[in-house]
This record gives structure tokens, sequence and C-alpha cells, in this order.
């Protein structure tokens, strides 16, 4: 079979060829079509339906400041990425490309006066590409509560995801409690 | 007879023993066999085209606020207005809210959503006192599911002040999403800028 299309190299028959083996030369083309339409469709539900993931922390609970949350409920995961049973601190960003990468945070104060609490997002390896995302918030004194919240897209190697608090200034306390916490992640584009 | 790909089910000629050989089918019927492949393939494409545009291009809206909110007191949320409606695909409505209603029950899913809003003092500004944004997530017959805030602090008299808020959230028919402003700064009303206030939604999946 020495034809071959321009672009895709599927195959065809020649002058050359024989007309006993026609049959060979359609089921050739017919395997050859059928891979590139098995790549179309995994694109197209991958694109649907990306790998994307949601926890959530439901249950209020006290934490050290600097230790990751742990999670509680699954919304959503498409693509086994999440496994509370396994480490209910992390998502798993299964493939290499561009994701976006959240969290939303509810947390109880911090007892600094003046200071900061900071919320941060980060990953398990420093080579993933997951840069540590800060979302800093200044210190409410005399509020029982605070958010802090933030996203950002990153071009990353499969890794985990977690996120923690941390507080800085005067008379901060060691631990502070998570009222509400969702932690997402979910794939853009391949790079 | 006629074989078929494992995935996709292209036709092909069925290979057959015979004395000369292996042949595929009787000689002659090779046009007939590449027809039914050409007529099969132009099915599972015509599939692909046809799902391309809705599966790929993510239903998506971006709202504005094009007239400022002035005079809002302290101490009480008030309503944040959006009246206009810059782009908006997918199937969502023109509506100037994040909103899954009408006809548009194709984008139900897990949206990201976004909001930025700007605001100044009229007047004097309490150094220190609290500007916070806050979105309900509604659905006309069950209430607020959820609720998600931003709070920031004064960062001096008559500082511009940007709030700014962003989560995850399911959208089903009938679900809007409404944003509020509360602040505590005692010695000036609050304006809500135009320039750089804004919502969005981008559906991320569908319903799964």
């Amino acid at each position: 079979m020495t034809g071959t299309t321009a672009t895709q190299n599927l195959t065809y028959p020649t002058s050359g060829d024989l007309l006993k083996d026609q049959g060979l030369y359609i089921q050739t083309l017919a395997e050859q079509l059928e891979a590139r339409l098995n790549s179309h469709d995994a694109d197209l539900a991958r694109s649907k339906v990306p790998p994307f993931a949601v926890v959530e922390v439901l249950t209020p609970n006290g934490y050290p400041l600097s230790l990751p949350f742990v999670f509680d409920t699954v919304l959503i995961d498409t693509d086994g990425m999440v496994d509370l049973t396994v480490d209910a601190r992390k998502i798993k960003l299964t493939r290499t490309g561009w994701w976006n990468v959240g969290i939303y945070a509810h947390m109880g104060a911090s007892g600094c006066n003046p200071g900061f609490f900071s919320l941060y997002l980060d990953s398990d390896t420093n080579t993933s590409g997951v840069p540590i995302q800060q979302f800093q918030k200044e210190n409410l004194v005399g509020y029982s509560a605070m958010v802090s919240e933030g996203d950002v897209q990153a071009n990353v190697l499969p890794c985990d995801i977690h996120a923690y608090a941390l507080s800085s200034g005067t008379s901060c306390s060691s631990s502070f409690t998570l009222n509400k916490a969702r932690m997402w992640a979910y794939w853009v584009r391949d790079l | 007879m006629t074989s078929y790909t494992r995935l996709q089910r292209l036709p092909y000629p069925t290979p057959t023993r015979k004395a000369t050989g292996t042949e595929y089918n009787e000689r002659g019927n090779g046009a007939l066999d590449l027809q039914r492949l050409a007529e099969a393939a132009d099915r599972k494409f015509a599939t692909l085209d046809a799902a391309w545009p809705n599966e790929l291009q993510h239903p998506s809206k971006v709202i504005k606020l094009g007239t400022s909110i002035t005079g809002m007191g302290n101490g009480s949320d008030h309503v944040i207005t959006f009246d206009t409606t810059l782009a908006t695909a997918g199937g969502l409505s023109g509506s100037e809210n994040l909103d899954i209603q009408g006809s548009n029950l194709d984008a139900i899913g897990w949206y990201h959503i976004h909001f930025q809003v700007s605001s100044i003092p009229g007047g004097t500004a309490n150094l220190g006192s609290r500007r916070q944004i806050h979105a309900d997530v509604f659905h006309f017959s069950r209430g607020i599911l959820e609720q998600y805030y931003n709070e920031e602090l004064e960062p001096g008299s008559g500082h511009v002040c940007g709030n700014d808020l962003s989560f995850i959230t399911y959208l089903d028919y009938d679900m809007i999403i409404n944003l509020y402003m509360f602040h505590t700064n005692t010695s000036s009303t609050l304006t809500i800028n135009t320039t750089a206030t804004y919502g969005s939604m981008t559906r991320i999946c569908p319903a799964v």
C-alpha cells in the first residue's frame, strides 16, 4: 500500500497494489479512522468534563496553625483525584497541563493584634510547577470571623495540593477555628 | 460478510480463507465496501461536528455595574444590582444576573464564580472600618444554599477599596447568585464605582 494522505497519513492503494487485497486496504483505513475518532472522542470528553475536584470542610474544626486542612466532604471528583480515606488533606492533579487551583476559607479569629492571617495553597513538591500561593488578610480586631480566598492558574506536573493557614503579628493564637473551607482544582488545557 | 472496528463500529469486509489465499470477499464488492466505510465515517464526523460547539464552548457570562450605587449607609446589607451584560455565551440568559433561569436548562452544572467590587467613601472614612461583600447562592424554592464572604479593611481616608471573591459552586435550574455589600464606615456613605465592579460565571463541567 503506497499512498498516504497529506496530513493524516491515511493509506490507500495505488496502481502497483493488488486488487485481491482491496478488503485489507479497507480494513486498514477503517482502523486508521477509528484511531483518530477515538482520539477526538477522548479530547472531547476531557474538554466537556475535565479533571475536576472540589473538597470541603463542612464541620468546624480547630487547627494548629501551619497544619494542612483536613477535608470531610467530596463535592465532585471526575478523575479519581480525591480519596478521603487515604489522605483527606489533598487533591491530586492527575495530568500535566494548565490547572486552576483555589481555596476559600472562613476562619475564626487569629487573636493577633495587630497582625495578619494568611491562607496558603501549596503543592507537595517544589518541582510540580504550582507556586506557593499566599492569600493574606489583615487581622480584623474585634470580629470573630475572617475570610480569605483566592485562586491561581498554574502549569503543573502531576502533584498533590493542600491548604493551610498561618498568622503573624502580636499575641497571635497558635490555633484557629476553621468554620468552612472549600478547595478546588480543575484542568484547563494541556501545556 | 461485514466486520466492524471495536469502538467506532466502522465496517470493513470480513477476511475469509480461500484456496488462493486470504481474501476479504468476492471481487467486485470493493466499491460497495468502501462506500459503507465512507458513509459510516461521515456519520461519525457529523456527530463530532455537532458535539464540538456545545461541549467545548462552555457557558460563560460577564456582567458589570454600569451606573454607580451611591449613598450606602453603614451597618446593613446593600444589594449590588448589576445592570449591564457585557457578554454571554453557551446558552446562558442575557439577564444582568449570574443565574440559570428560563429555558437554559442545558447550562446547569459546576461554575467558577468571580466578583470584583470597587468602592470609595463619599467623604471622611473611618480607618480600619470593614468593607464586606457576600454572595448568596439562592434557589427560588429552597432559599439560600451557600454563602461566601470577603472582607477588607478601610485602607485610608478617601481611598478606593477593592473586594474580590472567587468560589466554585453548583448551579441548578432556578438559581441565582445575589451579591451584597456591608460596611462599618460611620463617617460617610459609600459609593460603588462602575470602573471596576464586575461579576462573571464560567461553567467548568455539566452535572455528572
